[in-house]
Order: C-alpha cells, then structure tokens, then sequence
C-alpha cells in the first residue's frame, strides 16, 4: 500500500510540473532517504592506565620432594572451609612424596596475616595454595 | 585474595595459586592483572557458591572437577599453576582515547554508546562540542583540569578532568547550574562496589537545594525533580564510563539493586528541621551556608509502611526495624519533618544526636543472629572460635554501638509521618562550592 501511495504521489508531482511547464519529460521520482546528517560528539572514555608490572616468583621444576603449604583464607571468618583437607588427602594418596601443611590464615577474609608469609618463608615452603574465595 | 597471592610472590619469591570462585576469576587474571596488580597471578576456577559444599561434595569435585579457568582437572590446573613457567606476557599499553569519537549517524552513534556501556540504556544527550561548550559555563573550573586520578575500582590509574565530567552532564541531560554539583559528585569515585546487593545515597545540602531544584519537600524519594532525576542519573554514568564498572568485567554484583538507577539523590529539607536539629552537613562540621554533597553507602532501605500511629512512639518501631539491617554498625534513617517534630515535641529528643544516642543504646538483636549476617562475620568475624556460637539464643548484642554511626536526614512534604530506616553508612560532605 505504501508503494502505491509513493507511485501516486510521484504522478502526482510529475503532474504537476508538466502542467506548470517546468518540464518536458517525466521524472523519475526517487523515494530513497536523503543521506544522513553525520555528528561529532567528544569521546567520554578515560584511558586506564596499565599498574607497573611486577614479574612472579620462578616456578618449581616439579612438586615432587616439595613442601606446599594449604592455607585457609577464613572466607566466612568462623570455620574456613574443608576443602583444603580434601586437597591434602588427594596429596596424600597421589602424590606421597609431596609434604603438605595446612594453615588457618588470621582475622577475616580481607585482613592481611603478615606473620603466616613470613612463618611459610622462614620454615622453607616451597608454594603455597590459597583458597578459597567464594 | 590477589593481594595475598601477590604478596607472598614479591616478598618471599614463593610460587602460588588462588582458587577463586569463577564469575570473578576472570577479573583476577585479566582486568585486575592489568590495571591494579600488575602480576600475572595464577588462579584456578572453583564454582560458586563453594564454601557451603559438604565434605562428600568437596571430595568428588577435588577427584572429579574441572577447573573454571583452563578445563583442566582441578588438581592438574594446581600442579602447574605452580610449575609451569611464566610466559613473558606482554606488557599492556594504555590506548589514549581521541577527543572526539568519529562522526556517525545519530543512530550509530546511540548504538555506539550503548555498546561500549556508556548509558544506563534510556536515552542519552549526544554529546556534541557545542553543548559541552555549553554546560562548561557552570563552572569558573579550567575543562583541562584534572579532577582526580585514581579513579577506577580498586584505585586504578584512570585519570579524568573537568571537560569529561561534563561530557557525562550533557549525557546525562544536565543543565550548565548543575555541573559543580556533578563535579563534586565525580570527585568522590571510585564509588564502593560489592558482589552483594549494595547501593548508594547522594545528600545535598546547603542553597545549591534551592538554586537548582534539587527536591528535598514533597514527593523527594521519587521521579518529581529534574535536577534529582539528572543528578543521580549522572552518577550511574559516572561510575559507569569515569570509574569503568562494568557488570561482569570489573564488577560483580549478582542481583544488583534497584537504588542504583537514581542512587536516592535527595536534598535535606533543612528548612522543616525542628527546633534544635541542624542540617546534616551542619552536624559534621561545615556552615549552614556552604553547599555540600555527601555520598552513603549501604545494603537496606526498609520502608515504615504506614504512618506513626499514637499507641507505639516511632523511635520503637525504629528500634525495631534495625533487626533487619545489615549489622554494619551503621543506620541513617530518613524521616518526613513530621515525624522529626514527633520525635522532637512528643518524645523528647531535642537533638538528631539524642536520637542517635537514644537508638544506640536500645537497638539490640540476639547475637547468634547478628554473627548470622556474613557481612559481619566475614568482614569483622572472630580469627577462630571465641565462643559466641555456643551462646543461647536469647543472649542480646547492641549492634549500633556507635552512636556517630547513626545518622538522621529529615525530607519529605508533610502528607504523611512516614519514615525509612537503612544500614547506610556516611561518607564525609564534600564542598559543591569548590566547584562552582
């Protein structure tokens, strides 16, 4: 129906102008949109810039003969949770000749503990798995 | 977590990994890497919820689990997250963004600002030269002046100046009057996130109320003022594209909440105060002329429901509903003037600061349910058992000890004694005036 509508109101125009003389030959009406009014705005991003980068420490050549500390992070601040256990067993059964420690990192889950770094340095763990957020 | 893993790898040279829970692992290695860390830190991806898993669960997912992160199993991801070497990562280099976006259609360009999670996804004011030109005029501040730098989630290094605060004003469908207020309120980012339920307060007080129209008599709460509406608007795009929240990517927030389209933009209806009750930027220590902007921070907003009733003073039901609040410590409670004047000529309480002791000394909840909430036992939460689990039921702990933590903003139009108690925390007022 629109089409119909364009077609009529292009005789229409044709019409028109032939009768006032302005042309002599039928036009062709073109029903496509002007092209549209392109706009610059100014840009709102900020540009984030990367922290220094600060490499990790080298990894082990394998866990085997390693001692890995299991550290709780006291995620719910009362009990910790009983996966780290299950990960130690898993050690325990597969892989023997891994000495695993547990540890219940103080305060909660966001307080620092200083003290557990320092006490898994000085008593010569090798890596350290921590968990568990969420 | 992160900072933990980090400190252990700088300090002590020891190889580790996190297990983190998997809708924000993805932050840990990759934005958070980048921008605030700067350490590739080695995760596994546990699922979520974890920690309330059985000990049968936990065993099976330990012999059976894939990690989030790699697909590995679980205990495969570990072994050589802590023996795999590093590979020399390429260092991330900022990308300066243009002053100006290239020139499109309207329509693209509304698409463009959707897609890059420019917009709270109603329309926005195309911001073009002229109309930021414009807006610039509500402020004696130079456009290249820096406003802040640390201004992304986590303190990262995302430096902003006037000219983009103002680009955010047009956006936002600010008018020029607006700005020092908006200025203030970029100020103040990076704005506390939380994967809970959080949300924000804007209080304005001081003329500014009045010079702009900021609402703070009838209907305050709600969508009846320009300069609330476009205020606290300006805020969601302010924390969205100046701090660069992004649900999913940088952020985590699993409902949300639904304070967070306007972020309760409210002014304080100082001249209603009863006798005795000053302003709140008055109480923490800036005159009554000064014009001030004060962000809160919190989870609840109870509604009262009804109003007052004669048989049950309102400071009781108050004291009531704190029980729901999240055990932060912290209250601010918005009341209709007439309530403050009940409160003031019925109950006696001359000052903001005798209520606030008043409450302080009689809002208590039993203490098993107060450690329940894990915003209080995983943030404040005892190292170890000291007992408190064993106590009865019935043992009660004041929970707003602190009565400066308690907080009372009077607004609203005198229809109804109506009142809402939350568990916001204030932050400090901030001089809109500075801005002008």
């Amino acid at each position: 129906m629109k089409g119909k509508l364009l077609s009529l109101t292009c005789l229409f125009a044709v019409t028109v102008l032939i009768t006032s003389g302005a042309i002599m030959t039928p036009a062709v009406c073109n029903p496509a949109p002007s092209k549209e009014k392109l706009i610059t705005v100014m840009n709102p991003a900020i540009t984030e810039m990367p922290a220094k980068q600060v490499s990790l420490a080298p990894r082990l050549d394998t866990l085997r003969g390693k001692t890995i500390y299991l550290v709780d992070l006291n995620y719910e601040g009362i009990n910790g949770t009983p996966v780290m256990g299950e990960i130690q067993a898993w050690f325990t059964k597969n892989m023997p000749d891994v000495k695993t420690l547990l540890k219940l990192k103080k305060g909660s889950y966001i307080a620092d503990d200083p003290a557990l770094w320092k006490e898994i340095a000085d008593s010569g763990g090798d890596g350290v798995i921590l968990g568990v957020a969420g | 977590m992160s900072r933990f893993s980090g400190n252990i790898e700088r300090e002590y040279a020891i190889p580790t990994v996190a297990l983190s829970n998997e809708n924000i692992v993805s932050f840990g290695i990759d934005t958070h890497a980048k921008y605030s860390t700067g350490m590739p830190l080695r995760f596994v991806g546990v699922p979520y919820p974890f920690t309330g898993l059985s000990k049968e669960q936990l065993e099976i997912y330990v012999e059976e689990g894939k990690d989030k992160v790699t697909g590995k199993p679980i205990m495969q991801a570990i072994i050589d997250a802590l023996t795999i070497p590093i590979k020399e990562s390429e260092i991330p280099k900022p990308l300066p963004e243009p002053r100006f976006l290239p020139p499109g259609t309207e329509e693209n360009l509304r698409r463009l600002f959707k897609d890059k999670g420019w917009t709270d996804y109603n329309p926005i004011i195309l911001p073009t030269e002229e109309r930021v030109i414009e807006i610039l005029k509500g402020t004696s501040h130079e456009p290249s002046e820096l406003v802040k730098e640390a201004a992304g989630t986590f303190g990262t290094t995302r430096p902003f100046t006037v000219e983009k605060v103002a680009i955010i004003a047009v956006m936002a469908g600010a008018k020029p009057e607006y700005l020092p207020t908006i200025l203030a309120l970029s100020s103040q980012v990076p704005y506390v996130d939380s994967t809970t339920s959080s949300a924000r307060m804007v209080l304005i007080n001081g003329p500014i109320r009045e010079e702009i129209g900021v609402n703070s008599g009838i209907g305050a709460l709600g969508p009846n003022a320009e300069a609330n509406s476009v205020i606290g608007r300006s805020m969601v795009l302010i924390h969205k594209i100046i701090q660069g929240y992004q649900e999913g990517v940088s952020g985590f927030s699993s409902l949300s909440n639904p304070l967070l389209y306007n972020n309760l933009t409210i002014g304080e209806n100082e001249e209603a105060l009863p006798e005795g009750w000053k302003p709140f930027h008055v109480q923490m220590g800036h005159k009554p002329e000064e014009s001030t902007l004060t962000v809160f921070f919190g989870w609840n907003f109870v509604n009262c429901s009804g109003s007052v009733v004669e048989h049950y003073a309102p400071q009781l039901l108050m004291r009531d509903f704190t029980r729901v609040l999240a055990a932060t410590g912290a209250a601010t409670l918005i009341m209709d003037p007439s309530v403050a004047d009940l409160l003031r000529n019925s109950q006696g309480f001359e000052t903001k600061e005798a209520f606030s002791e008043w409450l302080s000394q009689n809002a208590e909840v039993p203490e098993k349910m107060y450690w329940a909430n894990s915003i209080v036992s995983g943030m404040r939460g005892p190292s170890g058992d000291t007992g408190w689990r064993n106590k009865s039921n019935d043992t009660l702990i004041k929970h707003l000890p602190n009565p400066n933590s308690i907080r009372t903003v009077v607004v609203g139009g005198e229809t109804a004694s109506v009142w809402f108690i939350t568990d916001f925390m204030a932050g400090r007022p901030v001089s809109i005036d500075a801005w002008r």
